[in-house]
């Protein structure tokens, strides 16, 4: 059990190193749609043979990998909805339960799912070398498909980790200290 | 029994997710579980589920339009944050001083403005009762009036643009965010005048509702005051129009507004917390009595000043991020739980229903807005719109309402009904989703009771003004038309 903790901790620590890249990427957002926005109202000329095709998809690029580096981490943080009408209601053992429960037979399957599904369709793009639609955006589209490889990776670790977690706080066995990452106080 | 898979599968999601777990992840396990029942049903192939990535890559990471909501998202912690809406709060007051309900009108002016930052039900009225509560308990203020005027204030935002919802909405409706916000712009302004009207005439009735503000606070005469104004007035709310008008101008992409909306409220906050303070300026008088979140280092200006923007630039990345992360989460679950609901037919059995319904358009029209005022009491607007409105995309597309309101301007007209409508829900008692956030974050002396009370003739004032644009689309439509 404690090496399984350990586990946890360790895929906690590196979905949050990953999420701190993704909010920097929601900053970078920010600036590219600023530079776009300055050089083409004020005529401004663009450097390093940028074009307001690149950088919009450049924009939504970085709003991808946004999401696909923080959605994991999210759900680590609690910071994903939950309908708690009912949930206040429940003894902290029915919460750790649906917390194990729900991460077995729905996070991770689908995370599963949608990993083992990308994959082939990252792997497409890849091996046609696939570039943008628009013709003189962004090459090398794969990159960007790989996200979503990335993003059903990072939920499933993140479902792993609460997964750990619930059954820890099962066997009694979590430190009170994790007690509110796990099942939100 | 096949026939009825998607109905099943919307009754477990429904059950599923009073169990409290995360409901992106409950929309992404009952959309694979109901394709493998489906497969043993004879009704689904596993093949099915390979459009999966597409489907995200497409509606999703592709979507330019889209990347305009951690953007808006950003600018509102950041106005937050770096204590620009504080200040703005504080200035309202002592400006409206001679105002009847002075203090409510400036929470009212401040969810008006402040609109654009405040998507989330939950943060928004968690960040007014913040701000304004104990300061209007302080001050005396009636605490049904008190709260009435948070919860209602706190739920313009996701009405006046630039809401976050109604980008979503027209992301999924496929129509053009900038018409939408037209649309949603005097709708929301009716409301928001309709609410100060009621205070001012409230509390000219009864002074003894909302006390003024004692002489001997904040700045006195012309010049200190509009020194005030100058500083914490006119800079967010000037960032607010520019922002505002570049999108209903037609000058700037959704997109574009957001980004340099971001970028301006991140100057903002550097003035505010670093520029300000070296010049030697003394920060804003606080009324609110809220403590300012740099107080200590305003008092060393050297390099303090630097550290606490640097903290609070920081904050509103980390918020910012996973707030984006929770919106898009149940996105990505809704995905592939909408996918799966219509490759078993669940499109054919809604229009099947509203078939055997009878219904006419007007019918229709307010079954959906029953359905949503009734769902508006568990879900936020996330849920309801991601999951309900594809569910209703069809039959949008079979309304007709002849004379009444033009056939390409119905879904705008339906999606500003919709968000009217969720407001209302939002605000009615004994459910009401945002008094429910009010009464966590209120001070312990303040009853559930008295929030109900209060919050009742806000929304006959809701339910008028939803009234008013159902039967005259035009006040909806009429910006619109004049600017396209």
């Amino acid at each position: 059990m404690s090496l399984a903790l350990r586990l946890s901790q360790l895929i906690d620590r590196l979905l949050a190193v990953l999420a701190g890249i993704g909010g920097w990427c929601i900053v970078a957002l920010v600036l590219a749609v600023c530079y776009d926005v300055v050089t083409r109202y004020f005529g401004v000329p663009k450097v390093l043979g940028l074009t307001s095709t690149k950088l919009q998809e450049g924009q939504y690029w970085l709003h991808s990998y946004a999401i696909v580096l923080c959605v994991g981490f999210a759900y680590v943080r609690q910071a994903h909805v939950r309908i708690d009408l009912v949930r206040e209601r429940l003894s902290e053992r029915t919460k750790y339960w649906i917390e194990a429960v729900g991460c077995a037979v729905m996070l991770i399957p689908y995370s599963i799912l949608g990993a083992w599904l990308s994959y082939p369709y990252v792997h497409r793009s890849f091996s046609l070398h696939e570039s943008s639609r628009s013709g003189n955006g962004l090459d090398e589209v794969w990159l960007l498909k790989s996200g979503l490889v990335i993003l059903f990776v990072l939920t499933g670790l993140a479902g792993l980790s609460v997964f750990i977690k619930a059954v820890a706080g099962l066997a009694g066995r979590l430190p009170a200290a994790q007690r509110a990452e796990t099942i939100d106080g | 029994m096949a026939d009825y898979l998607p109905l099943y599968m919307f009754v477990t999601l429904a059950v599923l997710l009073f169990s409290g777990y995360p409901v992106a992840w409950v929309l992404g396990g009952v959309g694979l579980a109901y394709g493998f029942v489906g497969m043993a049903a004879g009704e689904f192939m596993f093949i099915q589920f390979s459009t999966l990535p597409s489907r995200i890559y497409g509606g999703i990471m592709e979507t330019l339009l889209l990347t305009a909501v951690p953007m808006f998202v950003f600018m509102g912690m950041m106005l937050e944050k770096s204590g620009v809406a504080r200040d703005l709060l504080n200035c309202l007051t002592v400006l409206l001083r001679r105002v009847p309900g002075g203090l409510a009108l400036s929470v009212t002016v401040m969810g008006t403005v402040l609109a654009a930052t405040t998507g989330i039900i939950g943060a928004s009225v968690v960040m007014m009762t913040l701000l304004a509560l104990p300061v209007m308990i302080d001050r005396r203020y009636s605490p049904e009036l008190a709260t009435g005027t948070i919860a209602a204030s706190g739920c313009l935002g996701i009405l006046i643009p630039p809401s976050i919802m109604l980008v979503i909405m027209a992301d999924l409706l496929s129509r053009s965010v900038g018409t939408l916000f037209m649309a949603a712009f005097v709708p929301g302004l009716l409301l928001a005048t309709l609410y100060a009207v009621y205070i001012v005439v409230r509390c000219a009735l009864n002074p003894s509702l909302a006390p003024a503000l004692p002489d001997d606070v904040g700045p006195r005469g012309a010049g200190p005051v509009a020194a005030m104004a100058v500083r914490s007035f006119v800079p967010p709310v000037i960032l607010i129009v520019m922002v505002l008008g570049s999108i209903l101008g037609g000058f700037a992409t959704p997109t574009e507004a957001a980004g340099v909306g971001a970028l301006g409220a991140t100057l903002l906050a550097a003035v505010n917390l670093v520029i300000l303070p070296k010049m030697g300026v003394r920060p804003v008088p606080d009324i609110t009595g809220d403590a300012p979140v740099a107080a200590a280092t305003l008092l060393e200006p050297e390099d303090g000043s630097v550290r606490a923007f640097w903290g609070t630039f920081n904050r509103v990345i980390e918020d910012t991020a996973r707030t984006n992360a929770m919106i898009f989460g149940i996105f990505i679950g809704a995905t592939l739980f909408s996918y799966t609901f219509r490759a078993l037919g669940g499109d054919q059995l809604i229009l099947g229903a509203v078939d055997a319904l009878g219904f006419g358009s007007w019918g229709l029209l307010l079954l959906i807005l029953a359905l949503v005022f009734v769902l508006g009491f568990f879900f936020d607007w996330i849920e309801i719109t991601l999951i309900v409105l594809p569910i209703f995309a069809p039959i949008i597309t079979v309304l007709d309402f002849g004379d009444h309101l033009a056939q390409p301007e119905i879904a705008y007209w339906l999606a500003i009904l919709i968000a009217m409508n969720l407001q209302t829900s939002f605000l009615t008692p004994p459910f009401g989703f945002a008094l429910f956030f009010l009464k966590a974050t209120a001070p312990k002396e303040v009853r559930l009771q008295q929030i109900y009370r209060g919050i009742v003739p806000f929304v006959v004032l809701q339910l008028l003004a939803l009234v008013l644009v159902l039967v005259f689309p035009s006040i909806a439509m009429w910006l619109p038309r004049l600017l396209l």
